[in-house]
């Protein structure tokens, strides 16, 4: 469903992803691994047009995406949930889910149709109910990860691309973050989750990517990655 | 006294429309419009043109030079601030400092240097209430900017692109992730702004009635000042400050002399650069204009 080929992006003369092919096949979780600066987050900002890859290819659907801008990608069916979540904080929540259906026509059957996924947005994030009218920003860390999923699932996406969703959560509720990630992948939507808890991502993720320094170094399914020493070394801390 | 209160909420609502535009345009790119005076001019050009040579009737004419501006604006920043958008703000500065030179030479070169009489597309009426005296133009001025306010803040407040414009004025990264095109948004500010300034040129190259190529520098630094004094960013400061600056300056002119009049404003400026640059109703700024 997105296949990246030997993709390098640069900041500057920075080469920050040096060569990087991942596959994700449609309804799928795959997770992408890595120590800090290994270019997870850069790999998900060049797969949703924020960065753009100076050599490579992308491709979504079989659409070549490598050179789209990001408005024309959500609208293709990728919805990029950034790190460090990225809510509209002087905005109310209900303002921040309308502008994840920015991209989605409001006329007609559109209007009922988001006024459904709204419904169901709420339902799947039951914390959120109620604080309509709140400032995002005075959400708590937990209802802002969950109000960025909410926002981002807001367009309809094929596609999920999460950025560290546990970052900074306690542990309860990266528990509950987590249950709603596979139920939103078990309603049909594909998802690439970037993780710094390889545990978390290697128990929820089907198969997984190991990034270093902008490189794929081991891929494979979830399974045998927890079971390999190199990675229960280096990123399950055994 | 109260004359005096009319008064200055006349000026001071003329200076709130112009401030509008340098608040809304600091929200989104961080960026004051130094040009944003001229396009005040020019829209005040444009009004007189339509009601002088087509003879439009004084709202159509209102209509087309707040259109036009905006079309100038939109021209503007298309030229002089979309091409830096990653450079240095020192090379923007002076960018839009050259857009101000520029835009003031092409009305002197289109238009001459002469002062043009607006000719008044409807009849003077003067009200005496007591002591209190108040004319078409006051009533005017307050009616359009009051108006003009009340539809911006719905335009900010409950449409989807005034939505868009919040959100690009908070993270224009993760607005374009929801599907808004960010520059389109940005162009759609410089083109309310500039709408907003044109109409305070129309209103008060009426009031005064004078029109020049060179009529945008002192408004235009008074709506700087009455941005910067409510809050740069904040539009609910801009009028605010709008309010407040014209008030102080008519209050001030009846303790001192007029010829205080500009030292008031600027006066002002200063103190609250010193004291308070986020204004009254601003955010703390991170960055330095
Ligand atoms: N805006 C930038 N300008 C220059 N270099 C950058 C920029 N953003 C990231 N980098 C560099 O690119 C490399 C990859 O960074 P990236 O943010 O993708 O890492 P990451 O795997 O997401 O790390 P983390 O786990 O800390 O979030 C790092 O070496 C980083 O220093
Ligand atoms: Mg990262």
């Amino acid at each position: 469903m997105l296949s990246l080929k030997n993709v390098v992006t640069c900041y500057g003369t920075i080469r920050a992803l040096k060569g990087l092919s991942i596959d994700v096949g449609q309804g799928e979780i795959v997770a992408l691994i890595g120590a800090n600066g290994a270019g997870k987050t850069t790999t998900l900002k060049t797969i949703s047009g924020l960065l753009t890859p100076s050599e490579g290819e992308i491709t979504f659907d079989g659409v070549n995406i490598t050179r789209c801008n990001p408005e024309d990608i959500v609208k293709m069916g990728i919805s990029h949930v950034p790190e460090g979540r990225r809510v509209f904080s002087r905005m109310t929540v209900m303002e921040n889910l309308e502008l994840g259906a920015y991209s989605r026509s409001g006329r007609g059957q559109g209007r009922q149709q988001i006024h459904d996924d709204l419904d169901k947005v709420f339902s799947l994030f039951p914390q959120l109910k109620g604080r309509e009218k709140q400032l995002a920003g005075t959400l708590s860390g937990g209802e802002q990860q969950m109000l960025a999923m909410g926002r981002a699932l807001m367009s309809r996406p094929k596609m999920l691309l999460l950025d560290e969703p546990s970052m900074g959560l306690a542990p309860m509720i990266v528990k509950d973050v987590f249950r709603i990630i596979e139920e939103i992948n078990c309603d049909g939507t594909t998802v690439l989750l970037v993780e710094q808890n390889a545990h978390l991502a290697l128990n929820t993720a089907s198969r997984a990517y190991v990034l270093e320094t902008g490189k794929v170094v081991l891929h494979g399914e979830s399974r045998d990655l927890l079971g390999n020493d190199q990675v229960r070394q280096a990123y399950l801390g055994e | 006294m109260l004359q005096q209160v009319v008064n200055g909420l006349t000026l001071g609502s003329s200076y709130a429309l112009i401030a509008l535009g340098y608040t809304m345009v600091y929200g989104v790119l961080r960026l004051i419009n130094f040009a944003h005076g001229e396009i005040y001019m020019v829209g005040a050009f444009i009004g007189l043109m339509t009601s002088q040579t087509a003879g439009l009737p004084f709202a159509a004419a209102m209509v087309v030079a707040m259109a036009g501006a905006a079309l100038v604006g939109v021209v503007v920043e298309k030229i002089a601030y979309r091409p830096l958008r990653k450079a240095p703000r020192l090379a923007v500065l002076i960018s839009a400092i050259g857009m101000s030179i520029f835009l003031r030479n092409l009305a002197l070169a289109l238009m001459g240097p002469q002062t043009r009489a607006f000719p008044i597309p409807f009849e003077v009426k003067r009200l005496n209430l007591g002591r209190l005296r108040i004319n078409s133009f006051d009533v005017l001025i307050l009616l359009t900017s009051v108006g003009l306010m009340i539809a911006l803040h719905f335009l900010v407040q409950k449409t989807k692109i005034g939505k868009a414009m919040r959100a690009a004025a908070e993270d224009k990264e993760t607005a374009s992730l929801m599907g808004i095109s960010v520059n389109r948004v940005i162009a759609f500010t410089f083109a309310i702004g500039s709408a907003l300034a044109a109409a305070a040129g129309v209103l008060i190259g009426m009031n005064f009635n004078a029109v020049d190529p060179s009529m945008g520098m002192m408004p235009g630094l008074k709506g700087f000042t009455a941005a910067v004094l409510g809050g740069v960013g904040s539009i609910p400061g801009a009028m605010l400050g709008g309010i407040l600056l014209g008030m102080a300056e008519v209050m001030g002119i009846a303790l001192l002399k007029s010829e205080w009049r500009d030292a008031i404003a600027f006066g002002i400026l200063a103190l609250v650069l010193l004291v308070k640059p986020s204004g009254i109703l601003g955010r703390n700024l991170q960055e330095k204009v």
